[in-house]
């Protein structure tokens, strides 16, 4: 099998099928076989009884890197951060029943951010699904509705094109998560391997949906006439590769740029036309500038409930251009005048040739001048804790373009996208639609991996971090250079904040601190250096140490308890409606 | 009414797969018929919804871009004929299968069985008119019902 292995790693033909034809091979050996063909060298999961025969290859494997986490919830979300920091499918395998069903949380959060991602998921024997059995659960209609398709292997002899094709489903169009059952009789069984990676299609698929450049010229006489654009970008700028050209196509408009939280870092924070992220926690100036907006070029972005407010009066003054490769994005919560179907890099590409180039100075100065009068919120330290904002603001003092950031979910997560200084792409690795707490941690491990020359960061809640605490042992048994801050307030903060704002201050079940455990010692017992700090001026002492060492460290940042997120646009209110403020 | 017929895999999932679809997106479907298309290996569903013109484009791009469908038509949009076979089963109180039989012509249905006291019959509906035959044949005793589902081309 050794020699199979590599052969096949070796091969840089990938419509060459001549060493798997030679000799029959396991279904296990297939799949592993496929999986070099693909390029994956990178593995994170976690072994189990279905599972063995995979295992037992992989144990020969050495052209690919298993990594053992420590939940399978672990498994994806490290997937994921290594898929959002590279670009390429996330994989994932996991044992049947409770392995399987593990990842449920992990596969919805890349569904839902239209992250690309394979998992297999072991399976009882063919001839025991159905019937009860030890470790077996239905995952295919578990996972029906997370994942963009899943399939169940059947026959030794489907295997190899039904990688490829879990590949191309979750790599091509709009990415997303894709599961691959694998019956453990199906892996045991042999027969010749026969599909190679070139020749994929699939029936009745369409990834590339396209508009006629009637849209297009429609859009370009809209965009050419606006006396107060508005560029809104998503996450499907990033995903497409079109911060480019949304870079030259907001220059060529004098159109100020605001992003969503996954769009962020698809256009430069610093410069001069950026207005930061929009929404419930956007900047004031973005969500003003929506309003008074007269044209919103939406780019890859879905009018999520969190980005629009009152969905009714999003952007009321515009005539809105939706540009999406999804269809089904369109129409569904915001009308737009114009819409163009479409990969947001072709169709940006099609439409700058028909753009003039234009000097917006009383729109620019009006937004100018709310920057002024209405800056990022932040608030100051006080002596029983530091403030969470200047902690954010040192971190992105104190760290390259570059750097990878990966948030967990609630106040960590609005604070890092609020005051970090974003000006790359795929340097924000965030859980957007879901908002999965726990996702600090394993995707950070996973961006890791998968850009190991560059420092990673994860910034974290003492309430989201304990979710996923177990894979402190993986970031020590790998040495994995993360460095993780975690904003200690004592409570599951967002929620906090809405029964403060909402609820009279009724903080049902939301304060964690009297029983958090010592984070410092809980971390050092899995192997990894922490420290905890309580003023601004420890932080950039450990901060900088953290920065120059090789293996993960926790900082325990203590900070102020009571600390809020503004502006903060309450549920159901336009985002002109915002609490700029305490 | 909006009507969709849709062509898909003929794969053990492909239905499963439509129907939580439309149960996930809240679709209020009216009517499903199933049936092998004309071409090996590929299904036929015909869906019936009650839905605003949005939804329907939300119902069309969704069915399209689930995998397992090869290709789906809006057949509001075209030339349709719309089909929806009933079979209804009449247990008459007392002898009274001759006025039943009587109502079945009249509405240009067919006779299947008739055994003087239970009668059962077919009717082509092109509308969904069928609470109004029920709600007739009740007065002469009582009444089960099958229907296809709404097909269409």
């Amino acid at each position: 099998m050794n020699e199979l292995i590599n052969a096949v790693s070796q091969c840089v033909d990938e419509s060459c099928t001549s060493c798997t034809e030679r000799t029959c091979i396991s279904g296990a050996e297939i799949l592993v076989c496929s999986l070099l063909r693909q390029g994956v060298r990178i593995i994170f999961g976690f072994p189990g009884g279905s599972v063995i025969p995979v295992y037992d290859v992989l144990y020969d494997t050495t052209e690919i890197q298993h990594v053992l986490v420590r939940h399978e919830q672990g498994a994806t979300h490290a997937a994921d951060g290594y898929a959002r920091a590279t670009g390429r499918a996330g994989v994932v395998i996991v044992t049947s029943g409770p392995g399987a069903a593990n990842t449920v949380t992990g596969i919805a959060n890349a569904y839902m951010d239209s992250i690309p991602m394979v998992v297999f998921a072991g399976q009882v024997a063919s001839s025991s699904i159905g019937k009860e059995s030890f470790q077996e659960a239905d995952i295919l209609g578990v996972t029906r509705s997370i994942t963009k398709h899943n399939f169940q292997l059947r026959d030794v002899r489907d295997v190899a094109e039904v990688v490829h094709k879990a590949f191309f489903i979750a790599e091509s169009g709009r990415p997303g998560p894709v599961l691959v059952e694998l019956p453990v009789d199906v892996m045991k069984a042999k027969c010749q391997m026969t599909a190679n990676s070139v020749d994929v299609s699939v029936k009745g698929y369409n990834p590339q949906p396209e508009s006629g450049m009637e849209d297009i010229i429609l859009a370009a006489d809209a965009l050419n006439r606006a006396e107060k654009p508005v560029i809104y970008a998503g996450g499907g700028v990033i995903s497409s590769g079109a911060w480019e050209e949304l870079l030259k196509i907001a220059e060529k408009l004098d159109a100020p740029v605001t992003t969503t939280l996954l769009g962020i870092g698809s256009f430069p924070e610093d410069h001069r036309l950026s207005l930061g992220m929009l929404g419930m926690h956007g900047t004031w100036f973005a969500n003003m500038a929506v309003t008074e907006a007269d044209t919103l070029l939406a780019v890859g972005a879905r009018f999520d409930d969190r980005v629009t407010g009152l969905a009714e009066q999003f952007a009321p003054e515009a005539r809105i251009i939706h540009i999406d490769i999804d269809p089904t994005c369109i129409d569904r919560t915001v009308a737009p005048e114009i819409s163009i179907v479409g990969d947001a890099r072709r169709m940006l590409s099609r439409l700058m040739p028909m753009l003039q180039d234009k000097t917006n100075s009383q729109w620019f100065s009006r937004i100018q001048q709310w920057k002024k009068d209405h800056p990022v919120y932040r608030k100051t330290g006080t002596e029983k804790g530091v403030s969470a904002q200047d902690i954010i603001l040192q971190v992105s003092d104190m760290t390259s373009d570059n750097t990878i950031i990966c948030t967990d979910v609630g106040q960590n997560q609005m604070w890092a996208a609020q005051n970090y200084v974003f000006k790359n792409p795929r340097t924000l690795i965030t859980s957007g639609g879901l908002g999965t707490m726990g996702f600090g941690l394993p995707s950070a491990l996973g961006a890791s991996f998968g850009q190991p020359d560059r420092k990673v960061i994860a910034i974290t809640g003492d309430g989201g971090f304990q979710m996923t605490v177990s894979e402190l042992a993986t970031a020590s048994q790998y040495n994995v250079p993360v460095i993780i801050v975690m904003l200690n307030n004592g409570f599951l903060g967002m929620v906090r904040q809405w029964q403060q704002l909402f609820y009279e201050k009724r903080y049902s079940s939301t304060e964690i601190g009297s029983s958090n455990p010592d984070f410092v010692n809980l971390a050092e017992s899995y192997g990894v250096n922490a420290v905890r700090v309580q003023t601004e001026s420890d932080f950039t002492q450990q901060f900088s140490k953290a920065l120059s060492m090789e293996g993960p460290m926790l900082i325990e940042v203590v900070i102020n308890k009571e600390d809020n997120v503004f502006p903060m646009v309450p549920g159901g209110k336009p985002l002109s409606e915002m609490i700029e403020k305490e | 009414m909006k009507v969709f017929s849709v062509k898909a895999e003929d794969t053990h999932d492909s239905m499963a797969r439509i129907t939580n679809f439309l149960t996930a997106k809240g679709f209020s479907v009216k009517s499903m018929a199933v049936g092998q298309a004309e071409e090996e290996g590929t299904t036929r569903i015909t869906i019936a919804a009650d839905i605003d013109d949005r939804e329907a484009r939300q119902m069309y791009h969704g069915l399209d871009k689930l995998i397992s469908v090869v290709s789906v038509t809006h057949l509001n949009k075209v030339s349709t004929v719309i089909r929806q076979l009933v079979l209804l089963k009449v247990t008459c109180y007392g002898k009274k299968t001759h006025s039943v039989t009587d109502l079945v012509s009249e509405w240009g249905g067919k006779v299947l069985s008739d055994d003087s006291r239970t009668v059962v019959c077919e009717l082509m509906e092109a509308k969904n008119s069928i609470v109004d035959i029920v709600s007739t044949l009740k007065r002469y005793g009582t009444v089960e019902v099958a229907q296809s589902g709404l097909v269409a081309l």
